[in-house]
């Protein structure tokens, strides 16, 4: 299946920053089922990461603040060289400005597939969010990116704005091939015993479960926006999960958190998701965006404006 | 508190009951610096050795000081019954194998212990393990015991490893891959259990950073505790990755 410009296995990603920091933990992933791979966001020079803890466990997700550790685009070579091309690889990358980003690209440029632009990563100061909030910056730097590289481009997009659909939007006009979303959700924890917030760099983001029907929405309402094909992500542990997904309008999934509970995720949600349409006699494509065609036929019904009164 | 040497210190904790299975970790939180793995040295205590900012600052705690606690975490060691069992540690690598030479006692199994040391200053542990078992000592500098490393006096001290039912070790990367190619050799590598180490950030299976190549092994999930047949072929002994992730050559 193709989508965003790269043929995908199957519509199961591995989400970017989980087990993708090296070649062999990305080929563990691929042979066990995963349609594609996306790797640890990448960035000019080397970071160690936040002091830990870098990750909590929450009731029904991950609260973390990793802080883009990273080898840079030089030293992740020899990661990249060790993938043995099992499924198409996904370079996740992330700069502070335009000259960083084109040396990222120039050097990884023939070992990706596609790449991913994380314009999201709501835990690193100057990097990540600030940056993706702006719909201007957004546009121009997709625009400055589709010239430096031919490779297919995916935008990552932040939740933690006030209308992700005006990035989504930006991300389109400046030539995005698809864009991702959702990254992690911003929050906080604290340590009772202590009063110390519970991550070592304070400020973190969500992720699993609890985060699923943020995802979902955000899905759903950039579908009604955009033409280019949408990748949902976001606290998606079964078949089930996924489905809501494709019916709010995405083309694929990536899984994150989900390979905390089960590293076996990618094959097991394929079958189970076979079973289903097999059952009901119908192909993915068909549940592609369902849920807005049930929502044109209910306007139909004249029901809308009742519902956007209960909302 | 309990110090073993220098730089070595015990720390027990106020509960009682156990915290974990032998070779099992903890992600100790120190407040405001940093979050480590540590492994349970007593089925309530761990012991640190003293190597940077987080250690050091666990030093100086007081009595009464108290510690984030995560865990346990990982796999340890799998433990038989009424055998013949052979523990090989260097330096802090000890730790682990204590708790352990613990919960093999009771099972009532035959126990000898190899510790390798720098020196004679460095030696700790001697005095708990001769409570429970037979000990053999050597040290780099020949200042106690045999002069070399526990290779040396592996081959030095038992005549025959095919003896043993189970083999236990813990300890630096090189040592570790020095025992690896011994008992492939010695074509004993499914009777081998190694704790190992790597940097480890989450401990929940997730943010790969402790990954080993080529199989792409998790340390803080899939391990600490490996068979010698699931890692003889992988990077341990050879490379590491650092905080970043780069890899260098050991
Ligand atoms: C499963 C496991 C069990 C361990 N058990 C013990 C133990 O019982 N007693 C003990 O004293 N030490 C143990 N360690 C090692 C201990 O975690 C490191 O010594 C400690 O993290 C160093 O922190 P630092 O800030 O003092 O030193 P730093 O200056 O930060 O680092 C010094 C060196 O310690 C190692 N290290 C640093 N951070 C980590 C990390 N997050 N994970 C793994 N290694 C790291 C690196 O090799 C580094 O070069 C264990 C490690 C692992 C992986
Ligand atoms: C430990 C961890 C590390 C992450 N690292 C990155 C990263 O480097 N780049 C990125 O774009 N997203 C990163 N993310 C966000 C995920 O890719 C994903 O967008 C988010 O976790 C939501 O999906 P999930 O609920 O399936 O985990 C990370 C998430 C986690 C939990
Ligand atoms: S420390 Fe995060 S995967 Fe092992």
């Amino acid at each position: 299946m193709n989508v965003g410009k790269i043929d995908l296995k199957n519509p199961l990603i591995l989400a970017s920053g989980i087990l993708g920091s090296t070649g062999s933990s990305l080929n563990r992933i691929a042979k066990l089922g995963a349609g594609a791979v996306v790797t640890k966001s990448i960035g000019a020079t080397p970071r160690e990461g936040h002091p830990g803890p870098v990750l909590i466990k929450t009731d029904t997700g991950f609260l973390n603040a990793i802080g883009l550790p990273n080898p840079s685009y030089k030293y992740f070579i020899e990661e990249l060289n060790d993938f043995n091309r099992y499924c198409p690889l996904i370079i996740s990358v992330f700069g502070a400005n335009r000259s960083e980003l084109v040396k990222i690209l120039k050097n990884l440029e023939e070992y990706a597939d596609a790449f991913e632009l994380n314009l999201s990563c709501p835990n690193v100061k100057g990097y990540g969010m600030d940056i993706g909030k702006d719909p201007i910056f957004v546009e121009n730097i997709t625009r400055e990116i589709k010239k430096i590289t031919n490779k297919p481009l995916w935008v990552k997009l932040t939740s933690n704005v006030e209308d992700i659909t005006k990035i989504g939007v930006a991300a389109e006009n400046g030539g995005a091939d698809a864009v991702v979303a959702i990254n992690t959700v911003k929050g906080l924890g604290i340590d009772t015993e202590s009063g110390y917030p519970l991550l070592g760099n304070v400020y973190g983001g969500l992720s699993g479960r609890m985060i699923r029907p943020i995802g979902l929405i955000s899905v759903y309402s950039l579908y009604k926006k955009l033409k280019i094909p949408i990748i949902g992500v976001g606290g998606i542990e079964n078949y089930k999960d996924a489905i809501e997904y494709f019916m709010a309008g995405a083309r694929a999934v990536e899984i994150g958190s989900g390979v905390y509970n089960n590293i076996n995720i990618f094959n097991e949600i394929k079958s189970e998701l076979d079973l289903y349409l097999n059952k009901k006699g119908i192909k993915l494509e068909e549940l592609i965006g369902l849920a807005h065609r049930r929502e044109t036929e209910e306007c139909n019904n004249q029901k809308s404006e009742e519902r956007e009164q209960r909302y | 508190m309990k110090n073993e040497n220098k730089d070595i210190k015990t720390f027990f904790f106020d509960k009682d009951t156990a915290l974990g299975s032998p070779g099992q970790y903890l992600m100790v939180w120190i407040r405001g610096i940093d979050e480590i793995p540590i492994s349970l040295s007593y089925k309530n205590a761990i012991t640190i050795e003293k190597i940077g900012s987080a250690t050091s600052t666990l030093f100086n705690l007081d009595k009464n000081d108290s510690l984030g606690l995560r865990g346990p975490f990982g796999n340890g060691f799998e433990i038989i019954k009424e055998s013949k069992v052979l523990l090989i540690g260097g330096g802090i690598g000890l730790a682990p194998l204590l708790y352990l030479a613990n919960v093999l006692k009771d099972n009532n199994n035959d126990i000898t212990v190899l510790i390798g040391s720098k020196n004679k200053r460095k030696i700790f542990f001697d005095n708990e393990f001769r409570k429970m078992a037979k000990v053999h000592i050597s040290t780099e500098d020949g200042s106690f015991g045999v002069k070399g490393n526990v290779l040396d006096l592996l081959k030095g001290s038992v005549e025959n490893v095919n003896i043993y039912d189970m083999i236990y070790a813990c300890g630096p990367d090189k040592m570790i891959r020095s025992l690896l190619d011994f008992f492939n050799m010695e074509n004993i590598l499914e009777k081998t259990q190694f704790s190992v180490s790597r940097i480890i950030k989450c401990g929940l299976g997730i943010c790969g950073s402790c990954s080993i190549d080529p199989k792409g092994l998790r340390v803080c999930r899939d391990g600490p505790v490996f068979y010698g047949t699931d890692i003889i072929d992988s990077e341990i002994g050879i490379y590491k990755r650092n905080h970043a992730g780069i890899r260098y050559k050991l």
